[in-house]
């Protein structure tokens, strides 16, 4: 198990070098640089260099990167662009907001996905299987900012239920309460997109698992159904919803970045789309890199849940 | 005798897929509504009421009424039209970028799959680091380098979305390779290329043209998005994606819907019919790879 792990890491690394490269690399391609965007009229020729060359953006491209590779390492991911506060504070203040959010929809969407998607595969080609297939498909057929707007209209806007947009309400500290309200249009939103992926395939691998032999010798023995789906069926047909929780998280992340910009929920998704309009490159890489060590993470982490709870799987 | 035996045998095989496909209702549905929207798209400056940049100064985001159907926006111009018109852009965007995938990921996944061994691995690992980008968030930033516009839209997503179409074709040939016909072709002493593109990669056909159908879905809904959020297809031009980032404002969205449901749910149907188009597909062409 220890080697597997060793080697994992060992497999990764050179990813994350190699995501970090490039990410730099084509940052570095554009046209434009911040310097550019800051329109100031009085600004002279000459004042424009001096700030180009107080950002560094002077120096070979290698350079640059080694020099941000090296500062990385240190804990260092350099300063805002636009702000001019520490990436890891610009950043790190946006964590919170982000996982809570897709903490919020990855688990309702589990909760909804997993009862619904065993129900249609132990009938399947009923009416609830036909339901739940066609739920799934409009599900993933919905952009996220079109849902994201209808909600709005119809929640907010017309019905005055829920608030439109951030995460608390002017004025501050109104509490868990509060929160809550502000997150279930956005978190709702953010499960309606990512539920159907997740129903396909519990609903596909329970409906494998059941035509396994031993499902078959526990109807043999005249064991009730409940037993049969719930003891024998169930453990082994969850096994694969385990590893599609890693692969979903690059979805995840990219609907969270819609929705944040749609409800103004100030996490990392609408950071990344305010760096990007202003060029910010050291937020922009930072919340990159954040992005890919939670998908290589979330990948590693779902390979190894499998490898701990299924004992047919070793790996060394 | 035997080419009869043969023909008569493919034909059974499309005639099955084709009988498959007609049982499968939704993807009937999709089907005929795809057709009708991909008629829309190309028939838009013939049904179209109004010249989609003409702004009509009697009447500034004026509600749907007889004269404008579907109402007009904030500078005068005919929603109607300008949806219209915008179905042309994003079906076009959705076809494009697919087209890129499939060259692509057919050329790299047959090479990968049929010439082994180093070459396999190289381009698999590749492959791998491709797929470990986060999506949404490379091509974000990619289009906002290259700069927004439909051809850089179109190009980011085409070069970007092989990798799942590669993997699909690599595996395919691995198993095809081990056919006899194959090795009774490698037998006859018929060159390797030919052997990959006249034997191998139109055997393969299947599982790619289902990808490739939820390909496509998935590129119209990415390139909504990105020009929801400004960073795609730009105004004038319309997309479906760009008529709704107005609706980003409370009051656009709370008093002028009209603005913004027509081309969302021109969105939703076309995506919702691709992809019942593509589960029929699925099941008629192939029942294993039902999931």
């Amino acid at each position: 198990m220890s080697r597997y792990l060793v080697r994992r890491f060992l497999i990764i690394l050179p990813v994350l070098i190699g995501i970090t490269f490039i990410n730099y690399g084509i940052i570095n391609l554009a046209p434009g640089d911040p310097v550019d965007l800051m329109i100031d009229p009085n600004m002279s020729q000459a004042d424009k260099e001096v700030r180009r060359e107080a950002l560094g953006l002077r120096d070979p491209f290698l350079i640059r990167y080694a020099r941000w590779m090296g500062e990385l390492l240190r804990g260092n991911l350099g300063y805002s662009f636009t702000t001019f506060e520490p990436v890891t504070v610009r950043v790190g203040r946006r964590v919170g907001p982000t996982l809570i959010l897709m903490g919020t929809a990855f688990v309702m969407a589990y909760l909804l996905a997993v009862p619904l998607g065993i129900l249609s595969a132990i009938r399947p080609y009923s009416w609830v299987d036909y339901l739940t297939s066609f739920m799934a498909l409009i599900g993933v057929s919905l952009p996220t900012f079109f849902t994201g707007l209808v909600f709005t209209y119809v929640f907010s806007l017309r019905l005055g239920w829920l608030p439109s947009g951030g995460m608390q309400s002017l004025g501050g500290g109104g509490g868990l309460a509060d929160l809550v309200r502000h997150l279930i249009l956005p978190a709702s939103v953010l499960t309606l997109t990512n539920i159907g992926l997740v129903l396909r395939l519990v609903r596909s691998s329970t409906l494998e698992i059941l035509k396994q032999d031993y499902i078959r010798t526990a109807w043999a023995k005249g064991l009730p159904e409940r037993v049969v789906v719930f003891r024998h069926a169930l453990r082994n047909s969850l096994l694969p919803v385990i590893t599609m929780a890693g692969v979903q998280l690059p979805a995840l992340i990219a609907g969270s970045v819609i929705t944040e910009q749609v409800f103004q929920w100030p996490g990392m998704g609408w950071l990344t789309v305010q760096a990007i309009l202003s060029r910010d490159y050291p937020t922009l890489m930072a919340l990159n890199l954040l992005a890919a060590i939670m998908v290589l993470g979330g990948t590693l982490a779902a390979d190894l849940m499998y490898a701990v709870i299924d004992p047919r799987i070793r790996y060394d | 005798m035997p080419t009869n035996v043969g023909r008569r045998l493919q034909r059974g095989y499309w005639g099955t897929v084709l009988r498959r496909f007609l049982r499968h209702r939704l993807a009937v549905t999709g089907l005929i509504l795809l057709l009708l929207l991909v008629f829309a798209a190309i028939a838009a400056p013939w049904l179209s009421p109004y010249n989609p940049y003409e702004m009509d100064v009697m009447a500034f985001g004026a509600p749907p009424s007889p004269d404008h159907l579907l109402g007009t926006d904030s500078v005068g111009r005919d929603v109607l039209s300008r949806v219209l018109h915008a179905s042309r852009v994003s079906l076009l965007v959705g076809l494009g970028a697919v087209t890129l995938n499939v060259v692509i990921g057919v050329l790299l996944g047959s090479v990968a799959g049929y010439a082994g061994r180093r070459i396999d691995s190289v381009i698999m690992r590749f492959t791998d680091m491709m797929l470990s980008f986060p999506p949404l968030m490379i091509i974000l930033v990619l289009v906002s380098i290259l700069g927004p516009g439909l051809a850089n839209v179109v190009l980011v997503l085409g070069l970007l979305g092989w990798p799942r179409i590669c993997r699909l074709i690599r595996a395919e040939m691995l198993r095809l390779k081990e056919q006899e016909f194959i090795t009774a072709a490698t037998a006859l002493g018929v060159p390797g290329p030919r052997i990959l593109f006249r034997h191998l990669i139109p055997n393969a056909f299947p599982p790619v043209l289902v990808a490739a159908t939820f390909g496509t879905a998935q590129a119209i809904i990415i390139e909504a998005s990105l020009s929801f959020l400004g960073m795609g297809v730009q105004p004038p031009t319309a997309s479906w994606g760009n008529l709704l980032t107005d609706a980003q404002s409370m009051g656009v969205l709370g008093s002028m819907p009209w603005l913004w449901i027509p081309p969302g749910l021109f969105i939703v149907t076309a995506v919702l019919s691709i992809n019942f188009l593509g589960d029929g597909m699925r099941d008629a062409l192939d029942p294993r790879l039902r999931d």
